[in-house]
């Protein structure tokens, strides 16, 4: 019944939203799930495994691929090939970067919507959230600044008209400009 | 005789003031943080303060910035004066059910000398506000206004959410058996809560509902004490208390009491549903890691219970005010003025540079602390696997219990606690 409900909702917000995304089920992100199954064999030393579990992401992958980093796929397939820990995490790095792309781009051109660039925004800071620990602190520091600005130039509607705050496209793609700067460092 | 009473309980009153007030505003948790973040700008969805949004508190917090305090020390003394306020809103409270002085004495002493609640009051966290709110409403129900009982019942809500279940169930009871006061009662508490909740689905939009349902499962599902479970034991409620021990055998001499007293068939009233109810509701469905989940249901039974005709409760009670008085020495004379978590922010503040893993106040280190490297222990075998290559040392592990791993050094630097129930935190530091 509570999926039902749940899928209800989630057509409702999802109708019509160019670039939107679907939660997955509660707290559950298939790249954050299949980042922690591939470190979970890598440790173990098991890259039979590990290549299983990027198996489950090989559509995100193909569709982060085509939009928003050209090369990222081949260059998964390398990092998991090499056996290396440090290359395979570079590579789970670089698919996280081109996640927070696809948000942070879409929030841009969702900004006339705000309910819509809000989401998309706040997503992107949970895959950030998700690998901050991998950035040094003023590279965290400087990124979740950015993603802080990114916030305040999509503006706000309002309670019936009290408080509302227009878009500002140009503070918007500077924000995401600094944030994917900061990632890159 | 009373007199002496109550000149001993408002001396005891005072001392707990002046005590509490000596703190200086210092974050516990990064629940307390969001709080803090929610009051400089409110959005649910980013986590100030996380789903449900805790509207009523923020409202109040937001108005004691409006009088000129910082964020930090407007959710901090909030807190803290909503902690303040409970034994005289407990007396109150029994009163208007018709206690005796000497009742309403009794349940001033037995709420001021509860063990959690200067925890209660340094958490800066929602606690105290609701159960304040949820007094009045009781109150007010026990003289018989039930549109401010309702409206009273609807703030408790707006602020503590999760006392849903004692505050609906203490509704229900006085709509079942006053039938003249049901369409008071629903309309000011679900008017009440229509403006808070109603104010801000209108603030975060569709959104808020699916993250309404995603927190809700999440929590129960993956983030919630099971997730934790994967890195650091959870305990339960006699683990949790095995530390307390005075307090412990405070909660069970009232648990004891309430048992006897309630062979005595007693009165269905919305106080017995609410202490009952806030019993069974804390321990199946709170967290024992957080002991200030307990200060609801040991304010309610004590209110009960001073209520009730047992007459052997009240010279219980007396014996319990005297067993909790014993642990106030343990904090009165503590030096520690700040929190375990600010004091462990501090030292790693001092050391130039290094990498962290801890599942304790992510969000706050991360902001606290730009020289370091700050892993979320959550995602066990990412961490396992950054560490391996790290380069940045030295690595620290922060955690409220003794390390599960041989890897960690014994040399511990402890952070202290401020107040009973308050998690000591230890920082240990990876062999190499």
């Amino acid at each position: 019944m509570v999926r039902i409900f749940y899928a209800l909702l989630m057509s409702l917000l999802t109708t019509g939203q160019a670039h939107a995304y679907s939660y997955a089920a509660a707290g559950k992100e298939p790249l954050i799930d299949a980042r922690e199954a591939i470190y979970k064999a890598v440790n173990a030393g098991d890259f039979e495994a590990a290549k299983l579990a990027a198996n489950e992401i090989s559509e995100e992958l193909a569709y982060l691929t085509t939009d928003y980093d050209s090369g990222l796929s081949e260059a998964f397939e390398k990092a998991l090939a090499s056996q290396d820990t440090a290359t395979i995490a570079v590579a789970i790095n670089r698919v996280f970067v081109a996640e927070i792309t696809r948000r942070l781009q879409a929030g841009s051109e969702n900004l006339n919507d705000y309910q819509t660039a809000k989401v998309l925004v706040v997503k992107s800071k949970r895959f950030f959230d998700a690998m901050a620990g991998e950035l040094p602190g003023k590279q965290r520091q400087a990124a979740d600044q950015s993603l802080r600005q990114a916030l305040e130039a999509i503006g706000n509607p309002g309670v019936f008209g009290v408080g509302k705050r227009e878009a500002d496209p140009a503070a918007y793609n500077a924000a995401v400009e600094d944030v994917l700067k900061a990632l890159a460092n | 005789m009373l007199r002496l009473g109550w000149s001993a309980s408002l001396f005891c009153y005072v001392t707990l003031s002046t005590w509490l007030l000596r703190h200086t505003p210092s974050i516990p948790s990064d629940d307390a943080y969001f709080f803090v973040n929610g009051t400089i700008r409110f959005s649910v969805l980013e986590f100030r303060p996380h789903f449900p949004g805790y509207p009523g508190f923020i409202v109040l917090s937001k108005l004691l910035v409006l009088m000129g305090l910082s964020a930090k020390q407007a959710v901090f003394y909030l807190s803290l004066f909503s902690a303040l306020s409970l034994p005289p809103l407990a007396a109150w409270t029994t009163q208007a059910w018709g206690a005796s002085h000497r009742g309403v004495l009794l349940a001033f002493f037995a709420v001021l000398t509860q063990p959690f609640l200067p925890l209660v009051a340094l958490s800066m966290m929602s606690d105290a506000t609701g159960i304040a709110f949820f007094l009045a409403a009781l109150a007010f129900m026990g003289r018989g206004k039930h549109i401010r009982a309702g409206c009273f019942a609807g703030f408790a809500l707006a602020c503590r959410p999760s006392f849903i279940v004692p505050v609906a169930l203490a509704l229900i009871t006085e709509w079942y058996l006053k039938r003249e006061a049901r369409t008071k009662l629903f309309i000011a508490s679900a008017g009440t809560l229509l403006v808070f909740f109603g104010g801000v689905f209108l603030l975060e939009g569709e959104a808020y509902l699916i993250e309404a349902l995603r927190f809700t499962e999440g929590h129960f599902t993956v983030w919630g004490n099971t997730s934790f479970e994967q890195t650091f034991e959870r305990e339960s409620w006699l683990d949790a208390f095995e530390k307390e021990p005075i307090a412990l055998a405070s909660l069970l001499s009232f648990l004891f009491i309430a048992a006897l007293a309630f062979l005595t068939r007693p009165k269905l009233t919305p106080l017995l549903i609410a202490a009952v109810a806030a019993v069974l509701w804390t321990l199946l469905a709170q967290n024992p890691e957080n002991l200030r989940h307990v200060l609801l249901p040991a304010i309610l039974l004590v209110i009960w219970l001073v209520n009730s005709s047992g007459k052997w409760a009240k010279p219980a009670l007396v014996l319990v005010i005297v067993l909790q008085l014993g642990i106030w020495p343990q904090f009165l004379i503590k030096p520690v003025i700040i929190s375990p978590l600010k004091q462990a922010a501090d030292f790693l503040g001092q050391q130039p540079t290094g990498t962290l893993v801890t599942n304790r106040a992510v969000f706050f280190l991360r902001a606290s602390l730009p020289q370091h490297k700050i892993h979320d222990a959550f995602f066990f075998d990412s961490v396992e696997s950054g560490l391996q290559s790290q380069r940045h040392r030295p690595i620290w592990k922060l955690v409220g219990s003794k390390a599960m791993s041989n890897v960690w050094c014994n040399s511990e630097t402890m952070f202290a606690a401020r107040v009973p129930g308050e998690k000591v935190f230890s920082l240990q530091t990876q062999c190499r």
